[in-house]
This record gives structure tokens, C-alpha cells and sequence, in this order.
């Protein structure tokens, strides 16, 4: 057992069997019974929910389903606290912990450097000061449960990776890139945290384990893909979201590269693009995409382009700087189309893409478990975030 | 291929709740306030069982006390019974230590030669013992006598003219009628000088009326010791 003072002057108790970070190993590990839900409030059907287990060494997933979302709306502001919501989900989804993947408008994710970071916090700590020397004499009126002000904070302490802090009415979370001076930040407004950690009421199965933003959940997502498996986690990820476009890139399995991609919208657009182009209802949207003899390219086209031109970029520049070359993308998140997205990549950028099922590399499934009837590669995208996050949490760190 | 380091968890590790219904914090100060509750208990128990201790005491004290004088009285019952105890047997003692010569001297007339004189049968006394301390002999005594053995000697006087008259008495006496008192020795070696010894015989001084000087003499007997024992 060793005992450590951290940098937040709190004693870090690290045991035998647990390795550190530096050493290149994962350290602690996770549950081994996770069930990972992506609370998506736009989502009609319900929140996509998947159980994990790990037995004898192997993930294997345990339930796949919608569950019904919990009654209360996330709360948008510190006032909105008071109204907490409690959670139960169907028995089978009933593990031991939970992993919560969240997309809400406060959220942020980035890709930066310490010193990049540490100088925003320092800008926006001399922010806070100025105006605070003018409340001097006001009374406040009491509130029950007031926000907690933006305090300056210590801005020349550098974050610790893996623990959670507050700055700024934010929750943000840390972790390195595979290359020492990046790291990756996410984080959302404290508020939310707090009512989402209190969602899943405690003695009752499950409760949360886990609370990430939806890009984070959707990276480890990749982690159990035959091909990424056999690549040796060496790869080039495209994840399509509702509302934006991510790439990723990892090198023998660690994150390498983040980026939002700039300017381009999610698949909510592409699809509204195809109901436009194409003047089709709803319904229809999802079969042109599939299987249809109607090309949709042209409907497409301006979507994907600035996407594949900043993916192109991206390339080049893990070309240049790492020496990392990849002869196809895994494209991730979308449930129909991929096909035209990744003729379209072929054509500008001459890298195929790859859409493989979200549930791909879980060759076995646990005993009595039945995958629905509908899940497609296509349809499984929906799942990927709550797949994400229940394997995120499985591999410990936090 | 590395390990990945993917989980972004905002949580925090005291935000994380147990999902057992049986919740540790909860339970905790339950456990502590039972264990509380049971130490009060065997207190109390221990108290209770104090109290009840001092009370038998207490009790016991004021019957002792209560009893002191029946006690007392017991005690110095117990201590005269001893006593009157050890007179009677001081009495035993005297009573299996006492000799009674009267059949003796029945038979000794009938064994007395004719012309033997018996002057004087004496049971002497026995020799003083000596009881003072040697280092300080004008003190008093500090003990009384301790044996319970007493030798007893048989002494008979008298006037014949013939010593044979003497021996033939002595014989007579030690013969088995006679065994009863008195103890001889049957050991033959020796028994000449014994006899010597045990007979004293003078002639006297004076002449009789008749003219004859006639012999005094005394023999000795070791009668049976007396044993004052119960």
C-alpha cells in the first residue's frame, strides 16, 4: 500500500494490485457488472440502455434495450436542482453500478494543453476578481439553494488527471493524451452532475457509478471492434452525433487526437437534408438511406464534404506529425447511409469508411440473452453511447 | 496495444452510492448505538449483580454479628467439654494405671515358710523425676510429668535363721501363680548374679532370748509397670 500526498492536499492510498497511469498500465479496475444508459431526451422511444459483464476475462453484454427516461427534465440551472428526479430502471438492467452518458447544452469536450488550460482559468479568475470588488456592501437576498459563485479558484494548479474538480460552476474532468503535452478535457455544469449523481437513488440497483459526457462515452465504444482489435488500436474514428461530428485517433489503443469537427452538424441535418432534398416525409428517410434506388448524394453532398475535407486534415496531420497512416475510418454513429459516406471519402480522400455494428467483438452474449429482433449495424448506433459508457466505466480510472 | 484511458467520469468518488439496501452509513451508527446500548446492558447487568453481592455481604456480616455471642458461648462450651474431656480421661488413665495387691498378699501366706518373720512388704516409691530446668534448678517447674509408664518394685522384709528359708520364699514367689504381679526374668545366663542382687541378707547384731543371732533380709521383686493409659 502506498500513501501520497496529491496536489489537492489529499492523501492518494494506492494499493498492491493497483499499477500507476505512467506506467502505461490502466490501474484500478471497474465494475465488472456495469449497465451503461445514454440519457437522451429527444430520443422517443427512450433511453438506450446496455448491460456489461465481464466474466472469465470477456465483456459480454447482458441486456440491450430502451428504457423509460426518468420524469424529471435536467435541471438547466441551480433553481432547477430543488426539482431531483428519482430513477429505477427494469430489472433487467438492474446491475450493481450504472454509467450515465449525457448530451445536454452545457456540455464541453476538448482537445488542449495544460498550459492552454491553466491560462484560461487564469484570464477568467482576473474576470471574476474585477466585478466582485463592486458587490462589496450589497446584500444578497437568501435563497434556499443558492448557485455557488464563480470563484477565482487556484489557476496555477495544474489539473490531476482523473479527478474531478469544479472550476467555475463547471464539473470538468481530465485525462492525457497519448502525447504528453495534450490532454483531454470534458466537462459539464456542476449542477447537472450533482443531479444526475443523485438520480439513481441510493439502495436500490443500479446506482451511478459513472457520468460522462456523450463524445467521451462514445470513444471506448470503439475498444471491443474486431477490426481496431486486430489494427492493435491504431485508428482513425468518425463519431456521428444527433448534433455534431467528432473525429478521433488513437495509437496502439490510446487517444491520440479530439477534435470537433468544425462547422458540420450531426445527423438530425443530414436527415433533414434528405427530407428537403429529396421532398420525402420522415419515415421514408430512413430506407432512402438504406435501400433505395434513389440516390441521395446529391442530398448529402454538402454535409459530407466539409466533413471529409477537415478529416483530410486531420490525416495529414497525423501523417506529419506521428508517422500515423490508416487505410480506412471507422465511422461510428450513424444508422443509415454510410454506404454514401464512405464512397463519398473514397472518392476526396481515398480512405474507405468502415460502419461495423455497434455490438461487433461481443462474439458470446451472456446466458438467456437475446439481442432485439431489429438491431442492425445500422440500428445498433443508437446503442453506442450507452455502450460506450458502461465499457469506459468497466476499464476503471475513476 | 495499450491500455486505454477513456473514462472521463465527472462523478466523485464521495458522490457514489452503494446500490446494497443495506447502506453503510446507515447502518454504522445503528451498529454503534446497539453495541452502546448492549455495553449499558451488561453494565447494568454487572451493576445489578454488584448490588446484589454487596447485599448477601451485608447480610452475612450482620448475622455473623448476630451470632458472635452463641459463638462465643459455643467456643468456650466446646473449650470446658475439651477440658472435662481430658480430666476423665486423666481418670482412665488412673484407673488402667491402678494395681491391686490384695489377691498377692492372700497367696503370699500361703507360700511364707514357717520360720521366716515377715517384718515389713513395702511398694516403694518411684524415684523422683526430674522436672525443673537443670540450668535454673530453684525455679519451678515448667512441666508436668510426661511418661505414662511407672516401674513398680515389690519389697518384702523379714527374720529367718536359715537362708534357705530366704530362697525357697523367693521361688515361691516367682513361680506362675505369682505371675500375675510380679515379672522374672527366665533368662538363665546370669541368673545366679541376679538373684545375688536382688537379695540382702545381715545377720543381726543382737542375739535372741534363745541365744541364736538370727537374719534380716529384704528381696526385691519387679512387680508389672503401671501404664496410665486409657
Amino acid at each position: 500500500m502506498k500513501l501520497q500526498l496529491t496536489k489537492d492536499k489529499t492523501i492518494d492510498v494506492k494499493m498492491p494490485w493497483e499499477k500507476s497511469a505512467a506506467g502505461g498500465s490502466f490501474g484500478r479496475r471497474g465494475p465488472s457488472d456495469v449497465t451503461g444508459v445514454f440519457l437522451d431526451p429527444a430520443n422517443p422511444r427512450g433511453c438506450p440502455a446496455v448491460r456489461l459483464q465481464r466474466r472469465k476475462g470477456t465483456v459480454q453484454v447482458a441486456a440491450v434495450g430502451y428504457v423509460p427516461p426518468p420524469e424529471g427534465d435536467m435541471p438547466t440551472s441551480w433553481d432547477d436542482l430543488h426539482n431531483q428526479a428519482k430513477w429505477s430502471l427494469p430489472r433487467d438492467f438492474q446491475a450493481p453500478q450504472a454509467a450515465l452518458a449525457v448530451s445536454s447544452p452545457g456540455m464541453f469536450i476538448r482537445q488542449t494543453t495544460v498550459d492552454a488550460l491553466l491560462a484560461d482559468e487564469k484570464a477568467e479568475a482576473s474576470a471574476a476578481s474585477a466585478p466582485a470588488k463592486k458587490k462589496l456592501g450589497v446584500r444578497r437576498n437568501s435563497n434556499p439553494a443558492p448557485a455557488p459563485e464563480k470563484k477565482p479558484g487556484k489557476p496555477s494548479e495544474a489539473p490531476v488527471p482523473y479527478v474531478p474538480a469544479s472550476h467555475g460552476g463547471n464539473r470538468f474532468v481530465t485525462v492525457p493524451l497519448d502525447e504528453a503535452s495534450f490532454i483531454l478535457q470534458a466537462g459539464m455544469p456542476e449542477y447537472q452532475v450533482l443531479w444526475l449523481s443523485r438520480l439513481l437513488p441510493e439502495g436500490h440497483r443500479p446506482t451511478a457509478c459513472s457520468v460522462q459526457v456523450e463524445p467521451s462515452a462514445l470513444l471506448a465504444s470503439l475498444l471491443q471492434q474486431p477490426d481496431f482489435v486486430a489494427a492493435d488500436g491504431t485508428a482513425v474514428a468518425v463519431f456521428v452525433t444527433r448534433t455534431t461530428i467528432y473525429f478521433a485517433a488513437y495509437r496502439k489503443g490510446a487517444l491520440l487526437l479530439f477534435r470537433e469537427c468544425p462547422g458540420a452538424l450531426g445527423y438530425e441535418v443530414m436527415r433533414e437534408l434528405v427530407k428537403s432534398g429529396l421532398s420525402v416525409t420522415d419515415d421514408l428517410v430512413e430506407s432512402i438511406l438504406e435501400n433505395s434506388l434513389i440516390d441521395p448524394r446529391p442530398a448529402l453532398e454538402p454535409l459530407v464534404s466539409p466533413v471529409l475535407q477537415q478529416l483530410q486534415l486531420s490525416l495529414d496531420y497525423l501523417a506529419q506529425r506521428y508517422d500515423l497512416h490508416v487505410d480506412r475510418v471507422f465511422l461510428m454513429g450513424l444508422s443509415a447511409g454510410a454506404r454514401y459516406w464512405s464512397s463519398f471519402a473514397e472518392e476526396t480522400i481515398g480512405v474507405p469508411f468502415v460502419a461495423p455494428g455497434a455490438f461487433d467483438g461481443f462474439g458470446n452474449l451472456a446466458k438467456g440473452v437475446q439481442l432485439p429482433e431489429d438491431l442492425t449495424p445500422g440500428s445498433s448506433q443508437i446503442y453506442l453511447a450507452a455502450l460506450g459508457a458502461a465499457r469506459a466505466a468497466m476499464e476503471g480510472h475513476g | 496495444m495499450k491500455s486505454p484511458n477513456l473514462h472521463l467520469n465527472l462523478l466523485r468518488p464521495d458522490e457514489k452510492a452503494s446500490s446494497s439496501p443495506i447502506r453503510l452509513r446507515v447502518m454504522m451508527p445503528i451498529l454503534a448505538l446497539l453495541l452502546c446500548v448492549a455495553c449499558l446492558i451488561w453494565w447494568g447487568i454487572v451493576f445489578m449483580q454488584g448490588m446484589l453481592v454487596n447485599g448477601r455481604v451485608a447480610s452475612v456480616r450482620s448475622d455473623l454479628e448476630r451470632r458472635k455471642n452463641a459463638h462465643a458461648t459455643i467456643l468456650a462450651q466446646m473449650a470446658d467439654m475439651r477440658e472435662r474431656q481430658s480430666q476423665l480421661d486423666q481418670l482412665d488413665a488412673y484407673k488402667s494405671g491402678c494395681r491391686k495387691y490384695g489377691d498377692l498378699l492372700a497367696k503370699l501366706a500361703e507360700v511364707i515358710p514357717p520360720d521366716v518373720q515377715v517384718t515389713a512388704m513395702t511398694i516403694p516409691e518411684p524415684p523422683p523425676m526430674v522436672l525443673s530446668d537443670p540450668k535454673n534448678p530453684k525455679l519451678p517447674p515448667l512441666l508436668g510429668p510426661t511418661n505414662t509408664i511407672e516401674n513398680v518394685q515389690f519389697r518384702i522384709s523379714g527374720r529367718t535363721a536359715a537362708t534357705a528359708s530366704v530362697t525357697e520364699l523367693m521361688e515361691a514367689i516367682e513361680n506362675d501363680a505369682f505371675a500375675k504381679w510380679i515379672v522374672v526374668d527366665r533368662n538363665k545366663k546370669n541368673a545366679a548374679a541376679r538373684k545375688k542382687k536382688r537379695i540382702h541378707i545381715r545377720q543381726e547384731t543382737r542375739a535372741g532370748e534363745d541365744g541364736v543371732r538370727m537374719l534380716s533380709f529384704d528381696i526385691e521383686f519387679r512387680c508389672k509397670e503401671r501404664r496410665f493409659e486409657k
